[in-house]
């Protein structure tokens, strides 16, 4: 039974999540708390498989808690709750190790049917952040600002969308959702989902390694 | 007549006699062999000599000895041979003997007869002894003794050999104890200053030494002079070539080339005929071309001035051709004088400058020229027989002077220019980096000014659709809200709406490029939930669409708004169970179409949504296309959005 944890500022919000959660047996809220550093303190001794983030925390931002719950608990689900789903804070979350997003707006059934999916490994993508994606992984914008030392031959490789998660992106682009993709692709909408989780991995790996390269270049990280 | 008859006589026996007619160059090698030969001898035998003097008394002399004569006796008879008859009048002569001093007439060979005494230990001297004449005008032949000694050149032809020192070695065979005759015949060959120079005897080494210096400075010298003006001649053609404005390096190039003929009289032996009558006349032009020059340097203009100066050279020039052989020495004389008094006018010209601007360059002009002055007054001096005949001829000393002089202007001139560049160049440079900044700055501020303007607009624009979108809707519900009759229902519709219309506008702020594929995606991906949540599929058939450049923030909001209206009627209205959205390309027409096709009630939406319809329209033709609707009862409605390709 995954075991959540709500990091909410919004009191209301906060009551509305546990409500709708407890509706579904399958899952337990372990905790619910309202500021980041509560979040980071429930997170070492919950050890949650599920995190919910508002992104605008009082205290801390809601990319630190996901990027601390990705680095201590590697099996742990990162979902950030945002307003508009809007392309700047989706990729910073999902740069920052969120699996997925949902809408603050959505109905109780979309909203536990948007957990499920993102448990079972589905994250949704929108036209607008597919296109920057595909914008993001062009192949010289991976290989060339990572030199080799510093990449060690590992990153590029693991960073680099295949031509199937490409053509899935394209698609994603021009509107089409899961089941017709997978119907122009010839594979299942499950395997399209799985592939989009892929690219966001990919994408948190990039962005970590752009993070790595700035340090090296900065002088903060001398050797790997 | 019966004069050049003797000559010829004379000459031929002179062949018979010695075989070959001697030339000047074998006299010269001779004298060369002699020397190498007695200074080898004397430097392999001096010990053996020494050792050899030590045992015979009385001790002979062992230091070098000259004697300088300044005595002779002259004859003008035209024999061949040595005249020995004791009837002839010899008459007593210093040397240097000058013939137009002595007013002999020019066209008669004369003999000099000088006695040279030697002493006893002189036939056991280990010196071997040598004659020395610095300048013999024209050509001389010289006896000792009664026999032919050699000669300085061919006497019988017309030579140009008046300034050649001459040096002869004499075999002691031909020498005898206590006195001795040495007879100088002498052709003057027409020279205006023919004679002889006095005469030094003696030993071969300090007499050959005296005959080396004198021979470099009259002859070998000039040789080098020569190459030098023709080589700075060419020079100054190629710069005047090249600047064709500078007249001045055109003339100094002429000066050089004129320059070449009055030298080559100094040392050619050949009587060139055109050249030789060009020697007077050359040193007029020389001085007129130095004295254009030198205006032109000083920056002064006094073309009447010029004018005269040259319309004077040319006619002189001219009267010089046609003058009676007789009269030509006193006519150079005039001419020579005359030349003098341009000098003058140089050296006033560039003192002026000198005056006006103190300058190395200019400073080292009028030094070139006060050089060339004073030898042109010294070889004037030296011309009228005032200084003595054995004098040097000094003027073609001064062109080298001169030429430094050009040269340093122009070394001058190079390195201004030089440096006046490298300044320039930093300047430049200095101001396109200022001038680079400037226009980065203000660059950077169109820039700014651009982004605060398209700031400003977009601000506008979007407090538009807030006022008119958003902001009336939540105000309208606000007042039913107030009035009570609104139920959580409608009210949650409501605000849904609203919620709705700011995910538009927020998705439209997002940089699209161009792609109305990404806009339509992304109000599916937005709308798609609310229309599933109603029994609604969407069906996506959509075809790629070349790029629209217009596609701004704005104008993808009224796309939004357009397909929004169209699926929010189906929605609300038209109880479709299917919504098509299909895409196609009409390049032909240059558009794209966006149809958006229910299959609902039809028609009905028409009458009732006028002025949604309206504003739909009107949307469309904003963005530079057209809205179709075409709808039939009970066959659906088809909402067909034609969008120029380029705008």
């Amino acid at each position: 039974m995954p075991r959540v944890l709500i990091v909410e500022d919004d009191v209301a919000f906060r009551a509305r999540y546990t409500a709708i959660l407890s509706t579904d047996l399958s899952f337990e809220v372990v905790g619910s708390v309202g500021t980041g550093h509560e979040g980071l303190a429930m997170l070492g001794a919950l050890k949650p498989d599920v995190v919910l983030v508002d992104l605008g925390l009082p205290d801390i931002s809601g990319i630190e808690v996901i990027r601390r719950a990705t680095a201590t608990l590697p099996d742990c689900e990162c979902m950030v709750v945002t307003v508009f789903g809007d392309e700047e804070h989706v990729l910073a979350s999902i740069e920052a190790g969120a699996s997925g997003y949902l809408l603050k707006d959505a109905s109780e059934q979309n909203f536990l049917s948007g957990i499920r999916e993102l448990i079972a490994g589905g994250s949704p993508i929108s036209p607008i952040i597919a296109r920057r994606l595909l914008k993001r992984f062009q192949p010289e914008a991976i290989i060339d600002p990572l030199p080799s030392e510093v990449m060690s031959g590992v990153l590029p490789e693991e960073v680099a969308i295949s031509a199937r998660e490409r053509e899935i992106l394209m698609l994603a682009s021009k509107g089409y959702n899961y089941p017709e993709m997978g119907k122009l692709m010839g594979i299942s909408p499950h395997t399209v989902t799985s592939h989009v989780k892929k690219i966001y991995r990919k994408l948190a790996v990039h962005s970590r390694g752009e993070a790595v390269f700035e340090a090296n270049r900065m002088g903060i990280i001398r050797t790997l | 007549m019966n004069h050049k008859n003797n000559i010829s006589v004379a000459s031929t026996r002179l062949s018979f006699f010695l075989g070959s007619p001697p030339t000047h160059r074998d006299a010269l090698s001779f004298a060369a062999c002699v020397i190498f030969f007695s200074f080898a001898s004397l430097v392999a035998c001096a010990p053996a000599a020494r050792a050899a003097a030590d045992n015979v008394n009385p001790a002979p002399r062992t230091e070098a000895l000259v004697t300088h004569i300044t005595q002779a006796e002259f004859l003008h008879v035209a024999s061949t041979a040595p005249p020995t008859s004791p009837d002839e009048k010899w008459q007593v002569v210093s040397l240097p003997d000058s013939w137009s001093k002595q007013q002999r007439p020019r066209d008669k060979v004369g003999w000099y007869r000088l006695t040279v005494d030697f002493d006893e230990s002189l036939s056991i001297s280990p010196f071997p002894v040598a004659l020395y004449f610095p300048r013999a005008t024209n050509n001389i032949a010289v006896f000792v003794n009664g026999s032919l000694l050699g000669v300085s050149g061919d006497i019988e032809r017309r030579e140009v050999n008046w300034n050649n020192a001459q040096y002869f070695v004499v075999p002691s065979a031909l020498l005898r104890a206590g006195s001795n005759e040495v007879w100088v015949r002498l052709h003057p060959d027409g020279f205006g200053r023919a004679g002889l120079s006095s005469v030094y005897v003696g030993d071969a080494t300090p007499i050959r030494a005296m005959w080396d210096r004198r021979y470099f400075i009259q002859n070998t010298l000039l040789k080098f002079i020569t190459a030098l003006m023709l080589l700075s001649g060419l020079l100054a053609v190629w710069i005047w070539a090249k600047r064709r404005t500078e007249s001045m390096f055109g003339l100094f190039a002429l000066m050089c080339f004129v320059s070449i003929i009055r030298t080559l009289h100094y040392f050619v032996h050949e009587f060139i005929s055109p050249l030789v009558y060009l020697v007077v006349p050359a040193l007029g032009i020389i001085t007129a071309l130095q004295l254009s020059f030198v205006l032109r340097f000083a920056n002064e203009k006094s073309p009447r001035f010029e004018r005269a100066v040259w319309i004077f050279v040319t006619v002189a020039s001219l009267v010089t051709f046609v003058v009676p052989a007789s009269s030509y020495g006193l006519a150079s004389e005039l001419y020579n004088n005359a030349i003098g008094l341009l000098g003058i006018a140089i050296l006033w010209v560039l003192v002026r400058k000198l005056i006006h601007k103190f300058s190395p360059e200019n400073l080292l002009m009028l030094l070139a020229l006060v050089v060339n002055a004073s030898f042109g007054i010294h070889d004037l001096a030296n011309y009228m027989e005032l200084l003595g005949f054995d004098r040097l001829y000094l003027l073609p000393l001064g062109l080298p002077f001169f030429v430094f002089a050009v040269a340093a202007l122009l070394t001058a001139r190079f390195v201004g220019t030089l440096n006046n560049f490298e300044t320039l160049n930093a300047q430049l440079s200095d101001r396109l980096t200022k001038r680079e900044k400037q226009l980065a700055a203000s660059f950077e501020q169109v820039r700014e000014l651009d982004q605060q303007r398209a700031t400003a607009e977009e601000r506008q624009r979007l407090m538009r659709d807030m006022h008119d979108g958003i902001g009336s809707h939540l105000m309208s519900t606000l007042a039913l809200a107030r009035m009570g009759t609104l139920t959580s229902h409608q009210m949650s519709e409501v605000l849904t709406d609203c919620i709705d219309e700011l995910k538009i506008t927020i998705d439209s702020l997002e940089p699209v490029e161009s792609d109305l594929l990404v806009v339509l995606g992304n109000l599916r991906y937005r709308l798609g939930p609310r229309l599933n949540a109603a029994g609604i599929t969407l069906a996506w058939a959509v075809n790629d669409l070349p790029p629209l450049a217009y596609l701004d923030a704005e104008n993808v909001r009224s796309v939004l708004r357009i397909v929004q209206e169209a699926f929010t009627n189906t929605l609300k209205h038209a109880n479709a169970k299917l919504i098509t959205l299909s895409t196609s390309v009409d390049y032909p027409k240059n558009r794209i179409l966006v149809s958006v096709a229910d299959d609902g009630r039809g028609l009905a939406i028409v009458g009732q949504h006028g002025r949604g319809i309206e504003n739909m329209k009107s949307r469309a033709a904003k963005l530079g296309g057209h809205l179709e609707i075409v709808s039939t009862t009970g066959g659906g409605t088809c909402l067909s959005l034609y969008l120029p390709i380029n705008q």
